[in-house]
């Protein structure tokens, strides 16, 4: 999976690149935020400012990344889009993740 | 009758096309985007239904998706040759007892997956499912919401 990283403080912050987040592409999207875990990143933040399109396989894959950081680490969400965003209300995982219009704006919350 | 018929190789990689297809036909036949959206989001989740559970993720069988435009619906079928759909599930999609509601107390406790049919029976006007000579048919319909006249 593609992702541009970077860190603002302790904020691990992972841009996804690609557009569609579907069961395609659940399994590699989980592994790779779960190996961010594994290497120690605690806080972070996925930027969800160029994906278009996610199913419940996209949403799965989030949710088992969530769990992965056990209940002390936090896995937020920044820059949904309308139709990513609506998913989220629908099956009220807005409830979950804590969402931000972008990185900077999470990373100053989560600090 | 107006419509088209679409057919795919059951590899997960080929949801995708059919998925974008159909929003842009939904959004040429003047649904508004939010509806096309939904409509996408329907068609990836049945497709992805029938490769993972219908063909246990095996390529090299074939799943279709029959689009048939009607003046007052959108009716979507999606089919595969797989394993039957298990019958709790198939109680629970007539009886329409598959609800979105959880818990959020405790992110352990989050299910990863189970929604995708839940999903289509909140967003669809009408969702029903078949057995017949071993094929699965799952009929979606969609009430239609035209934003501007054919």
């Amino acid at each position: 999976m593609r992702f541009e990283e970077r860190t603002i403080g302790k904020v691990f912050i992972a841009k996804v690149l690609v557009s569609r987040i579907t069961a395609e592409v659940a399994p590699a999207l989980k592994a790779d935020i779960v190996e961010f875990v594994t290497q120690g990143h605690r806080t972070l933040v996925l930027d969800l400012s160029e994906v278009t399109f996610i199913d419940s396989s996209g949403l799965g894959a989030l949710i088992g990344s969530l769990k992965s950081l056990g209940d002390d680490g936090e896995l937020a969400l920044s820059g949904a889009r309308e139709m990513v965003a609506s998913m989220f209300k629908l099956t009220r995982m807005n409830e979950v993740f804590r969402m931000y219009k972008n990185p900077e704006e999470a990373a100053v919350a989560l600090a | 009758m107006k419509g088209v018929h679409f057919a795919i190789d059951s590899e997960l990689s080929n949801v995708s096309l059919i998925a974008v297809a159909v929003n842009r036909i939904c959004l040429h036949l003047g649904l508004d985007g939010t509806s096309a959206g939904e409509l996408e989001l329907c068609i990836s989740e049945a497709a992805t239904n029938s490769i993972r559970h219908s063909y246990h993720g095996e390529p090299g069988h074939r799943v279709t998706i029959e689009l048939t435009v009607q003046p007052d619906q959108l009716r979507i079928e999606v089919s595969d040759n797989g394993t039957p759909m298990p019958a709790d599930q198939v109680r629970q999609l007539q009886d329409g007892k598959l609800s979105l509601e959880f818990q959020v107390d405790d992110r352990s406790l989050l299910a990863e997956g189970g929604r995708g049919l839940r999903i289509i029976r909140r967003l669809m006007d009408e969702v029903s499912y078949s057995r017949a000579d071993n094929s699965n048919r799952l009929i979606m319909i969609k009430h239609r919401v035209i934003s501007h006249s054919e």
